[in-house]
């Protein structure tokens, strides 16, 4: 919404929004300037800004000790594998429910939200032993199944929002014209659809990315993050 | 508009999505119930059979669970309220015309994108640090003693860092919200002379309920479970032990599975209790 304001109220605006942004990203801008400082530097008192010796050594270090490289890796594919394969399961889901809406759907939506209410300490040592059981302890595979359930629930949530927005009318012309199911689905919905799907993974993939909990405790070495 | 057959195929196409949270949910939560009845040690003997209620009087009766439950509710309650306020601010902060809106949306939203584990090690080498930390400098540079926030402060300043991650995800959700808000109204209030004030209170506000409702329950079941924070900064110490924390200590530290089953059953009501009450809020506003 673009309204008229003066030139001095957009000047302020401008700077009050900056300085809140500012603050707000600076423990980021920190981190990353104290990346390229030595350990002297970076505990100089009294802190140094932008002058000192920009340093990569502290990059090559932690890709030497830690095999960093391997780990970013593993958070790569688990943080993918586990939104596509929830995405394969969560679009139909959502899908059906906001085009062929039944008495129940909105008790199935609640219920699918409480099972995130479910706190994931209450379940962890089940969760552990079956996952001895199948092999499954500090496997990456394991990892995206779980992180796949757990962020299940969100994404139908989300797709069902967005997939609810697309109006009825444009299915039954395309079924008209004769569209079957999938047709529909492929050419129709898929393309309204992308913005809903895009933000949804995007959400999932950070999700996952900052999962710490089920990751600290279900791996170890090898499928770590 | 459905056919009978287009039902059918929806109902095959919702059946995945059900089965497997229905599995995903039953099975661990069937086990976890059963252990909780049993004494269950995996290092010191195993199974050791049934106990009856005595985990359960036991994880109640124990020194740290009240405490626990308390510092839930106040990281809970206390990140809501910071993020709540500050992301409506923000929200309509940011809605206004400016130079440079899109790389300050960015700058805002950043914190969200960084892993809970490393901003937790950040905040607490690089900001908290009694010696090195950059508050210990600036404590310094105004004369004043530098404060050992993790220990001294330790709920405030967990509650600073759970916030400061999640005040992205309040403002986007607001931000989005306020958005859609017509514009003509506000201008409408305005000219007929309505103050700032009551322009907020009577027409962002109430337009905002529905996205405040989701940021509330969404935030909620994240934090109840908030770990990571806690499990680098302060490991439990200071009074920051949530319930989560505690049950996690329980099973894997002192290995003791059933006491810690109990304890997970308990904290499934805490967080059922919370949500029934949240649920009725948000049903009502869904059908708006």
């Amino acid at each position: 919404m673009a309204r008229a304001v003066t030139p001095q109220r957009k000047l302020i605006n401008t700077a009050v929004a900056w300085m809140v942004g500012l603050l707000i990203f600076f423990p980021i801008l920190w981190t990353i300037l104290t990346s390229f400082k030595t350990e002297a530097t970076a505990i100089a008192d009294p802190p140094v800004w932008f002058f000192f010796d920009w340093t990569l050594d502290n990059y090559r270090v932690v890709q030497e000790r830690s095999d960093y490289s391997r780990f970013l890796w593993n958070s790569i594919i688990i943080a993918g594998g586990s939104t596509f394969l929830g995405l394969l399961i969560a679009i139909p889901a959502a899908w059906s429910m906001a085009f062929v809406p039944s008495k129940r759907t909105k008790d199935i939506l609640l219920w699918m939200l409480s099972t995130k209410m479910l706190p994931a300490v209450g379940v962890l040592y089940p969760i552990y032993l079956i996952f001895i059981q199948f092999g499954l302890l500090d496997t990456r595979i394991g990892l995206t199944i779980v992180l796949m359930f757990i962020n299940l629930p969100i994404m139908v949530w989300m797709l069902y929002t967005y997939f609810k927005e697309i109006p009825g009318e444009i299915l039954e012309a395309a079924r008209m014209d004769g569209a079957g199911l999938r047709e529909e689905i492929l050419y129709v919905l898929t393309p309204m659809a992308i913005p809903g799907i895009a933000s949804t993974v995007l959400l999932n993939v950070i999700l996952a990315w900052n999962e710490a909990f089920w990751t600290l405790n279900l791996t170890a070495a090898k499928a770590a993050p | 508009m459905a056919t009978k057959a287009s039902r059918a195929a929806a109902r095959l196409m919702l059946a995945p999505a059900v089965i497997l949270l229905l599995g995903w949910m039953l099975v661990p939560l069937t086990m976890t119930v059963i252990f909780s009845f049993k004494r269950y040690l995996p290092m010191r003997g195993g199974d050791l059979g049934w106990v009856g209620f005595e985990n359960y009087a036991r994880f109640v009766n124990s020194s740290a669970f009240w405490p626990a439950v308390q510092s839930t509710l106040i990281i809970v309650g206390g990140v809501l309220l910071i993020t709540v306020v500050l992301g409506v601010v923000l929200a309509i902060l940011l809605d206004q015309p400016m130079w440079g809106q899109g790389i300050v949306r960015i700058l805002v939203i950043a914190p969200f994108f960084v892993m809970p584990t490393v901003s937790a090690l950040v905040w607490k080498n690089m900001f908290m640090d009694p010696v090195n930390g950059l508050f210990a400098h600036l404590w310094r540079f105004f004369g004043a003693t530098p404060v050992s926030w993790l220990s001294e402060a330790s709920m405030s300043s967990i509650i600073l860092i759970v916030s400061w991650q999640w005040l992205p995800f309040a403002t986007l959700i607001l931000l989005t919200a306020i958005q859609s808000l017509d514009s003509e109204q506000l201008e409408a209030a305005e000219m007929d002379g309505a103050p700032p004030l009551s322009r907020f209170f009577h027409i962002t506000l109430p337009h905002l309920a529905r996205a405040i409702t989701i940021v509330v329950l969404i935030q909620t079941i994240f934090l109840l479970a908030v770990f990571a924070e806690i499990f680098v900064t302060t490991q439990g110490a200071f009074g920051t032990r949530t319930l989560t924390y505690l049950i996690f200590q329980r099973v894997l530290e002192s290995q003791n599975v059933g006491l810690g089953s109990a304890g997970g059953v308990y904290a499934i009501i805490l967080a059922n209790i919370l949500a029934l009450f949240l649920m009725r809020i948000v049903g009502k506003n869904l059908d708006r």
